[in-house]
Order: C-alpha cells, then structure tokens, then sequence
C-alpha cells in the first residue's frame, strides 16, 4: 500500500475546494459583462447579418449586451482562428462553419484543429448559394462556363473553401477551366463580378439578391439543394444534371475547455433565439433557411459527412493537405 | 431636391433631434475616452435602436460617427494620442501647435474645416452618388493594389526629411500590417513563434505607441519651465481662431473638401489616404513648408476637412453599392440591415424617404457637432494647463487603458512600449512616422488586392499596366519612387545610381 | 565612417527587414490558387533591406541641431541636460513597470507605482501631492473604466479586491 502523507492530501482537497469553488463561483456569475461574438466575415455579409438577428435575441435571454466583432480574411478562417485562441472564459463566443472543419484543413495549413479547437454551442442555418454573372456576360448558361472556360480561362469570385466546390467538381469532372480568386467580404465579391474583373461569382443569396433586383447580375443557377424561393425560375445545378452542391451549415461555439454550467446557458438562450418567430422571420428575410442542432448534434452531422467531403475533394483536386 | 426636403422634414421632428444630439454627444466621449471604441458604443446602443424607426435609427449612428472623428481630434491635438488612424496626420501639427499656445485655434479650425467639408461632402453625396458608383465599380483588385501603391509613394515623396527614409518607413509599415495571419490563406506570418502576434498588431498599440508613447519621452527631455504651454485666453473668442489663422485656413479646408470626397470613395482606407494625401498637397502649395510639423495650421486645416468629407465620401459605396468602407460605415450598414434594410443599387428608388432622411441627418449631426464642440473647447484646452509632472501619469495611464482593453492583453502593451522607445530614436534620426501608420492600415488591402490580381492573370505582372487607370497610377508611382531617390537640393552624388534600383523595385 | 545614432538605427532596421524576410522564408512563395503567404512579405522585407543599406550608406548623420531646443518636433538625448537625462531614465523605468506591472499586478498596483515612479522620483512632487494624485488617477481609472464601462482592465489581486468589496456592497 502506498502512504501517501496526510498533509498532501489535505493541502489536494483545500486546493481543489479552492479551486472549485472559484470555478463554480465564476459560473454563478456569469455573465458579468458584455460578451464578444466573433464573426468571420464583415458587416453586412450573410453570416453577420445572421449572427446580429440570433445576438438580439441572446441578449434578451441572459441580459448582457452582444458586441459582434468582425474578423474576415483567411478564406474564412480567420474568425475561427481567433476564437480558437480566445480564452474560454464565456465571453467570447464565435461563428464556425462547417468550412473549418470539413474542406479548410484539408486545403491550406490551418493554425487550428477545429474537432478539437470548439466547444460547440449550436447549429443556427444554412446558408443558400447560387452562381451568377455579370448582366452583359457572354455566358448565358451553366453550360458555357464548361464551353467557354475551355477556350479561356474563368475566374470566379467567392469567399470560403465550402461554397467552391461545386465549381472545382465541375473544374475536375466536367474539364471546366477555372480558377478561384478569394475575397474576404460576399458584398464586394460579388461586386467583382458585376464590375467585369472576374467571370463568374458564387455567393449566398443575402449578398447577390441587390444586384440581381437591380438587374446588374444574372442568377444562372442555384447551388443549393433547393431553389431560392426568390427567384423560383431559377433551377439549382442538380435539376441541369451537375450532382454538386454548396454546403453551408454555420453553427457557434466557446472556445474549447469553457465551463459546462455555462455552455449550458447559453446553449439554452441559442435554442430559444431559434424558435423566436421574430428572428426566423429576419433570417428569412435574409434569405438564410434557419436550421437548429444542438451543439453535439452539429458536431455529429459533421463527423458523419466528414468521410463524403474527403472523399469530393480528392475528386476534385483540392486536398492538398 | 424634393427628396432633400422631405429628407429634412423626417429629421427636424423633435425627436429625431433628440437621438441625433445623443449620437453626436456620446460619439464625441467616446472618442475621447481610451478604450471605448465606436464598436463598443454602437454594440451597446444597437439594441435601443432597434425599437426606433430605421431613419431615427441611423440618424442616432451617424451621429456617433461624426462625434467619435471629432473626440479623436481632441485627444490628437491635446495629447498625441491618436484615436484612430484617420486622426494621425492631425497630431502632426495640431498638437504642435497646441504646445504653441494655440490649442483652442487648432480645436476650433478642426471643428469649423469638419464643419465646412462635411456639409460640402454631403451636397456631393446627394447629387453624384449614382455616377460616382459607377467609378468605383471601375476598380478591380490591380486597380486597387495600383491606387494604394500610387497614394503611398505620393505621401512618401511628400514627407518631411529625407525621402528615402519615408520609403524605408511605408516599407516598414506595411511589414508591420502583414503580422499575423495571412489574409487570404489563414496561414501565421512573421510572428517570431510569439503566439500573441498570430492575431496580428492592433492598431491600437502601434499608434499609441509610435505616437503617445514616444512624445512623452521627448516630452520628458525639454526643460521643465519651457513645458508650460501659453496661458489660455480667459474669454470664449479668445479660443477661436485669429484672423491670420483664420484665412490661412480657407484654401487648405477647400482643397481638403474635394480630395477627402474623391479619395474617400477607395474602399478601405480611403478616408485615411486622404487625411495624408490633403497634408502632402498643403506642404507643397504652401509658402511656408518650413512651418510643417511644427505647428502649422494648413497641415491641421485640410486633412480635417478631408477626413470629414471623406466620411461623406464613404457613404456612396455604402448606400449605392452596399459596400462599407470602414469599420463603422461596415456598423451602419449593419444597423440598415437589421431594420430590414438592404443598401445597394436599388436604395434610392425603393426607400427614397430612408436615403434621403439619412442624407439630410449628415447635415444636421455636422452643425449639432459644431454647436456642441465650440463651447466645449475652452473647456478641453484647460488639460493643457496641467502641469507635465500630473499630465505625464494620466497619459500614461490613458495609455494603459486604451492599450490594454483592445484584446485584454498584457503583451499589447509590450508592444506599445517598444513602439514607444522605437518611436523615439526613429523620430530623433529624421524618420516620418505617419507613413508607418498609413502603410500599416492600407497593408492588408493593398496585399490582398496584389494577390487577387495575380492570382486572376496567373501570376502575369503585364495585370497591372492593363487599363488606363492602372496605367496611370503606375506613373505615378514610378516618377515620384524614382524621385525619392534623388537628394534634395543637392548636387548629384551616390544617389544616382541608386534611381535604377528604384525602378527594379517597381516592377516587383 | 563613424557609427553614429543615425547609422546604428539605419543598422537596426536592415536588422528587422533581415528578421522578417528570414521568417516569410519559411512560407511558401505560390500556392495552387495563385501567389501563396509567403510571396508578399519577402518582396516587402526584401525591399526593405535594400532601403535600409541606402539608408546607412548615404545618412550624412545628424542635422545641425537647431538654436533653440523648443523649435525641435522632438527633443534630442544628445543635447538635454543630466538633470533632463535622468528625468527621461526615470520614465523610461515607468514605462517598464507599465508593461511588467500590467502583465503581473493588475490595473490598480500598476497605475499607482507608475504615477508615483514618474511624480516623486523623476518630477520631484512632494509625496503627499504624488500619493493623492496616484489614488485619484488609480481610483478614476478603476469606476469609471472598470466598473461604470466595463472596459477589461488588468487584473491583480487589489483589482479582484476592489471588486469583492463592491460585490459587498450590492454595487455589482
């Protein structure tokens, strides 16, 4: 039998009471003060746009303000690199898509893990994509960017490594020529498009729909499962026989190691803010199709697709890594 | 015109007044006060708005915006503390001539020229908006990477002292802009495996530091009794501008006006290019460029008024195309966005009563800001008779807290201080540092512009002399780089070899 | 040629440029999408360098100084007086204990010994004048700030102190 000094064991157990109810007092408290949800992309972007709508009503759950700080760049990445690094104390809170997790790691060196990076609070939408040209573009179909891009090189404009791929499958297995160019906001990226200094563009309907109301941009079609509800003419690239789709799951999360008590919490006030009737209306207004998991339910989708996204972007060319 | 007048009807109802006061009010604390930025204070009042109408709501906003760009003015000149980096240039001169005995001309001047440009600005925004859009639909990512490069060189080959070491320090300052994560791949850069510098320097550090910091060090150096700045006039006249100061000032306000407006449209960064480029053009019209960076009131004048214009300036892309331009146009857009609101191309048919009410708010925070900060003045200008021995701790502490609170980081202000002591003997040895800041904000636009191009003509340089606009900005950037390399007034020396390694370094 | 300050420093930046392209020659130059991380900050230190040896070999040293220090944008080591040198040394300690204070001791402890290192020891202020003015500074610092803004400050063991009492108090 090992003796183990009684000192030691007292001096333990006063640490761990200690500790403990530091710990647990800082989740009684919680939340003291404003908390920080970072986003990935700018103002104004789709998934601000959403995360603003959600924030108002978490506010209202737990009473402390939600301050939402942009940190684009990085294909995306770069949110979910900072909240990553953030400490998870339970005020900072960020957007992570299924991008970090499932096409990111396996196309460029990423400062982070994301299976193991997030404590998951919950999935909130999914974002609608559609692909899109210029109003005067000589391509009238999705069939002329295979034919023209043959002669010519395209390039596209977008913002993360998940919205791309149906036009990387079409690179791969349709023999299109293309190539990506990344910007960090969807507004400005689908700008490009319109001003003539890419081809093509593909982006989520809440940042292409100004431009295509304003008969500046022409939707070729929907890259979704679905087709948008605002322009139902339009079919998705399924219906004109290319089996690829965008998808755009977008969930939140606390950096990983928060305490439970909390994420708890605030997985309580996600789950309200996506049932309030006022927030399912704003996203809908911003043409986001709502759709709740719990965190571990949304961690679980990914994991179960994870095998699909591998084996699509060895297909396509695109894992690198 | 009929919709500017209904714009105006919407805004004079009482009420509207109300919020639009509380805006610029609270915006002008809060650009004074370190630690609490623009992003904070809209975060907090969004939700108070949201029970408003979108035209109140906004009004409210921009209310902040305007007052925020007036609070950092105050601290630039009273303190070198340059709240954002738009107010950079205005610590050049308005704090040297705050130190002169003229700090409340130098408040007054900027609240007037702010004044002036920003009404001007937005008489342009309502009746160029539509062409003006078009324009910046023009810009591609190599007409943007060209732009920044040709208003880097303009501004270096307008710098103070020697030009060389003004392109040494844009080189700098946009090293300094590249740390952290790569802008488009994500990847850690020149981080030195400092964990803290993954995410990047904050603005906040590097100005404070570079600016703040190293002023009171040299502060320190002088002797004591020469610190006691000039007894402020006891009347409240006694703070205006003099008559001298006060036509001085005409031209460079004008001048600054429509440069802030054009450049200010540049997405990212416009409105800080221009505060630079207004102060180069002012150094160069002037009779005096001696008088520069020691307190002369056309290099505080124009970048005020261009900043103020500017701000109009950004609100084109922003309304017409739905783009932001800076961080806050980015909050306002937010803000349009949650009332059910989609700036873009087809604002001004769709919601003419919002377009128009926001476009006649402008007018109305610009006189509430100039109505609110000339009183205040006399007030502000009373920290400048602390003695140094009490003012040197408040600032250092200002410091701390404005430091600090940015990412909650003691490393931060690690940084600040080596920007400090850096700061320093760059400044002692003739180097501008205001090229560093301006480098540093346009950094990431300008690489992120360089590779999009790139990656859009695979690699192919011929991308960057493609259009005429690009063309010629690369000119421009070409005659005035080669320029630096030529010594000031001096027979032709060394330096002559070196203009062909300016151009090699061009075309890279 | 002499090593003057204005060499040294010129020597220095080269220093940093050679550092910063040293480390972007760890990224790689081209990715499979066009230019990759690295490609941007070598061109820029690489450029910088360059610079930075112009620099060193054409700065013909100091400008004459000035006829009155006052007239100066900044203020020169080399001509201050000792009793401004050991003013400045003095703050340049401060500026130590600013960042190792924020770093170990919290807001509180920090802006005290700052305000008291920069009042009494290089100013001179009686130490009555010096420790008002230091609670006055450290107590605004910590209502306003802290408390009414919620701004995050550093925390020590007097910042959780000052907290736990205004907990007691029912002020939080």
């Amino acid at each position: 039998m090992i003796r183990i000094p009684a000192l030691k064991v007292l001096a333990a157990a006063a640490g761990a009471c200690l500790f403990g109810a530091l710990a647990a007092h800082a989740a009684d408290d919680w939340p003291r003060k404003e908390i920080t949800l970072i986003n990935n992309y700018p103002p104004g972007s789709a998934t601000e746009l959403t995360a603003r709508a959600i924030a108002r009503s978490i506010e209202k759950t737990i009473g402390k303000p939600v301050i939402i700080k942009a940190v684009p760049g990085g294909a995306g990445q770069l949110g979910p690199a900072e909240l990553a690094r953030s400490a998870p104390d339970g005020y900072t809170i960020g957007l992570v898509g299924s991008s970090s997790y499932l096409t990111a790691p396996h196309m460029m060196d990423m400062p982070f893990d994301a299976w193991k990076s997030f404590d998951l609070i919950a999935q909130a939408a999914e974002l609608r994509y559609g692909v899109g040209v210029r109003k005067d573009s000589p391509i009238k179909s999705v069939q002329d960017i295979i034919d023209q891009s043959k002669k010519k090189r395209l390039t596209y404009s977008s913002t993360s490594p998940n919205n791309v791929l149906p036009l990387f499958q079409m690179a791969k297995l349709n023999g299109a020529n293309l190539r990506w160019v990344t910007f960090a906001g969807g507004a400005e990226s689908v700008l490009q498009a319109v001003g003539g200094h890419v081809d093509l563009t593909l982006q989520s309907a809440t940042e292409m729909k100004p431009q295509i109301d304003a008969g500046n941009l022409r939707l070729l079609a929907s890259t979704s499962p679905e087709r948008w509800p605002d322009y139902p003419d339009v079919p998705t690239l399924r219906e004109l026989g290319f089996d690829y789709i965008s998808f755009g799951p977008m969930g939140y999360a606390f950096p990983k190691g928060v305490d439970p008590k909390v994420r708890d919490r605030m997985e309580k006030a996600f789950e309200i803010a996506l049932k309030d009737p006022e927030v399912l209306d704003q996203l809908k207004k911003l043409g986001v199709a709502p759709s709740y998991r719990t965190g571990a339910e949304f961690y679980d989708h990914m994991k179960k697709m994870e095998p699909l996204f591998i084996q699509i972007l060895t297909e396509a060319g695109m894992k690198t890594r | 015109m009929e919709g500017l007048l209904g714009g105006f009807a919407t805004v004079f109802q009482p009420a509207t007044l109300m919020y639009c006061f509380i805006g610029v009010f609270l915006g002008t604390i809060v650009g004074i006060l370190p630690g609490l930025g623009p992003l904070t204070t809209i975060a907090l009042l969004l939700p108070i708005t949201y029970k408003m109408d979108v035209t109140s709501a906004i009004i409210m906003l921009s209310g902040i915006y305007y007052g925020v760009a007036y609070g950092g003015t105050i601290t630039s000149v009273l303190m070198r503390i340059p709240g954002e980096a738009s107010s950079v240039v205005t610590c050049l001169d308005g704090y040297e001539m705050a130190r002169k005995g003229r700090a409340g001309a130098a408040l007054g001047i900027a609240a007037i020229g702010s004044f002036v440009a920003g009404t001007i600005g937005v008489v342009a925004v309502s009746y160029l908006s539509p062409p003006l859009s078009r324009w910046v639909l023009a810009f591609g990512p190599a007409e943007y990477a060209m732009v920044m490069l040709a208003g880097l060189s303009l501004v270096t080959y307008f710098s103070s002292g020697s030009r060389l070491k003004a392109l040494l320090m844009a080189g700098f300052g946009l090293l300094l802009g590249a740390v952290g994560s790569d802008p488009l791949a994500a990847a850690p850069r020149l981080t030195f495996g400092i964990f803290h510098l993954t995410g990047g320097i904050d603005l906040a550090p590097l100005a404070i530091g570079l600016f703040g910091i190293s002023e009171v060090l040299s502060m320190v150096l002088r002797k004591k009794e020469k610190m006691q700045v000039l007894a402020p006039p006891s009347s409240l006249l006694g703070f205006m501008p003099n008559r001298e100061e006060a036509r001085r000032s005409v031209g460079p306000v004008a001048r600054g006006t429509v440069l802030g407006f054009i450049v200010g449209l540049i997405p990212g960064g416009g409105a800080v290019l221009a505060t630079f480029l207004s102060y180069a053009v002012e150094k160069k019209l002037s009779k005096h460029p001696e008088q520069f960076g020691k307190g002369a009131v056309e290099g505080l004048a124009g970048p005020e008024s261009a900043n103020n214009s500017g701000t109009a300036g950004a609100f084109v892309p922003l309304l017409c195309m739905g783009v932001p331009a800076n961080a806050i146009t980015a909050l306002l857009l937010g803000a349009f966005m949650i009332h059910g609101v989609a700036p873009g191309p087809t604002i001004m048919e769709r919601q003419p009563e919002l377009f128009w009410g926001v476009i006649a708010s402008m007018y109305v925070g610009n006189v509430m800001l100039l109505i609110l900060n000339l009183p205040l003045v006399g007030l502000f200008v009373k920290i400048l008779d602390v003695p140094r021995a009490w003012l040197a701790p408040i600032i250092l502490t200002v410091c701390l807290i404005g430091v600090y609170s940015t990412n909650s980081a003691a490393m931060d202000v690690l940084l600040a201080v080596m920007f400090g002591v850096i700061g320093y003997i760059l400044r002692r040895y003739g180097y501008d540092l205001g090229i560093v800041i301006l480098a540093y904000v346009l950094g990431v636009i300008f690489e992120r512009s360089v590779r999009q191009a790139l990656a859009i003509s695979d690699g192919d340089l011929g991308i960057f002399v493609s259009s005429p606009l690009t063309i010629t900005f690369a000119v421009i950037t070409a005659v005035l780089v080669g320029l630096a390399f030529v010594p000031r007034k001096r027979a032709p020396g060394p330096a002559d070899a070196a203009i062909a390694v300016a151009e090699v370094s061009q075309v890279k | 040629m002499t090593f003057s300050g204005a060499r040294w420093t010129a020597l220095g930046l080269f220093c940093a440029a050679a550092a910063a392209f040293w480390q972007a020659t760890k990224l790689s130059r081209w990715g499979f999408d066009g230019p990759g991380p690295g490609l941007y900050p070598q061109v820029i230190a690489a450029i910088c360098m360059a610079l930075a040896l112009l620099v060193l070999a054409l700065d013909r040293g100091d400008p004459a100084p000035v006829a009155t220090d006052d007239d100066e944008a900044v203020a020169r080591y080399d001509l201050a007086g000792p009793q401004e040198r050991r003013t400045f040394h003095i703050y340049l300690l401060a500026l130590v204990v600013l960042v190792a204070g924020s770093w170990l001791a919290g807001f509180i402890v920090t802006s005290l010994a700052v305000t008291i290192i920069t009042m009494r020891f290089a100013e001179g202020v009686s130490w009555r004048a010096t420790l008002i003015t230091a609670a006055i500074i450290a107590l605004a610092g910590v209502i306003v700030f802290s408390w009414l803004l919620q701004v995050s400050l550093p925390e020590g063991p007097a910042d959780l102190a000052f907290r736990a009492l205004l907990r007691q108090g029912g002020l939080l």
